[in-house]
């Protein structure tokens, strides 16, 4: 029989994440079924089936609000972009901002491209923000959907990242951009989700030392 | 005139009775439907009849697999229903590893539905603190599984192929 306590992080997780109002309930099977001597995999397996049961449950109820939070976001973005786009075209000639991303595509993290993430994080994690304030009463859901659909898009990432750890392997040059790659697949969700559940997320008593 | 207060009756009736009608099909007039009461056009399925489909398919008449194996489950137990005892009661009839966020998932639409209903009980130590919720088959629940066994039973009947040794 096991003795030690759950993971604490799947358990934050599930407390946060799942959607439900059979949380507490679900949290007590879990840490009983732990304590008869189950394993951490068995624990985080049961959190992520949990919190996506979930979420596709929320997702079915509310159909009509998870287009609409995906909608927002995905508009909020898009202005962003456009807006960005428009701005360089009108102050820098089309060849010379081809010249300047051909230079920046050369470089594993420019000016520029700290530039990019800082915005898109700044419009990301405002976008969290809306999509929570909109949709209180399925506020985690509808966060969730969002962010997951963000990583679907940056998901085109992937064979970059995938050439670049390749080739990181024999050469160390590409480490940084294996490092660009990777941070570029998983900030603006990750933006989103802050953004959105900031305020669910646990807090730590700095006053006191304690999580 | 006529008719057209004729297509907006049967379209009506299409939305309440007969699902299937409302996806442009011809009515008993031979007449493609027209622009119905919520302005939807002509041969297509509208936003508001296409969420009514779905929210109809969701009111099945019988039990889902799952759901009777948890309705079963919910039978054998009687007073001491919760989350583990009925994983470990379906783990052990139908050798399946069902999840507890599974179990719970069904458990709430059965009570959703009025097939089931759910007491809180008290905290305790070996949960961490946190209380059990005990869930119970309801009267029209057990109406329910009575009518799907009949069903099945229905269905299985006069199956040559199916008699003898297990495939």
């Amino acid at each position: 029989m096991s003795t030690s306590q759950p993971p604490p992080a799947a358990t934050r997780l599930l407390e946060h994440l799942y959607c439900r109002p059979n949380n507490e309930s679900l949290m007590g099977d879990l840490f009983e079924e732990y304590c008869q001597g189950r394993s951490r995999v068995w624990y985080w397996k049961e959190v992520a089936e949990a919190i996506a049961l979930g979420l596709c449950q929320e997702l079915a109820d509310h159909p009509v609000l998870a287009v609409r939070a995906i909608a927002l976001a995905w508009a909020a973005r898009y202005v962003y972009v456009y807006s960005l786009a428009r701005i360089a075209f009108t102050h820098v000639s089309p060849w010379a901002a081809l010249q300047w991303l051909w230079w920046i595509s050369l470089r594993p993290v420019g000016l520029i491209e700290m530039f990019w993430w800082a915005t898109d994080s700044a419009v990301c994690l405002l976008v969290g923000w809306t999509v929570a304030r909109c949709h209180r009463a399925s506020r985690i859901a509808m966060v969730l959907v969002t962010a997951i659909s963000i990583f679907l898009c940056q998901v085109r990432e992937i064979p970059w990242i995938w050439f670049h750890a390749k080739n990181a392997f024999t050469n160390a040059r590409f480490l940084p951009y294996l490092v660009t790659d990777f941070v570029a697949l998983i900030l603006p969700s990750l933006c989103v989700l802050v953004g959105g559940l900031w305020d669910v997320l646990p807090k730590r008593d700095f006053a006191n030392n304690l999580p | 005139m006529g008719n057209a207060k004729n297509d907006q009756e049967h379209s009506h009736i299409a939305r309440r009775e007969e699902l299937p009608r409302s996806a442009g099909q011809r009515l008993a007039s031979g007449r493609r439907r027209t622009t119905d009461a919520r302005g939807c056009g002509n041969n297509k399925l509208c936003t508001p009849d296409f969420f009514y489909i779905i929210k109809d398919m969701a009111k099945r008449e019988y039990l889902g697999n799952f759901e009777l194996v948890v309705m079963l489950a919910l039978i054998r137990l009687d007073e001491n229903a919760y989350g583990v005892p009925i994983a470990r009661e379906i783990k052990a009839r139908t050798g399946r590893r069902v999840s507890l966020g599974s179990i719970y998932a069904t458990l709430e639409r059965l009570e959703a539905n009025g097939l089931v209903s759910s007491k809180l009980g008290e905290p305790t130590p070996e949960r961490g603190g946190r209380a059990k919720k005990y869930f119970r088959i309801s009267g029209a629940g057990l109406r329910n599984v009575r009518e799907t066994q009949r069903m099945l039973i229905n269905a299985w009947q006069g199956l040559t192929k199916l008699e003898g040794r297990p495939a």
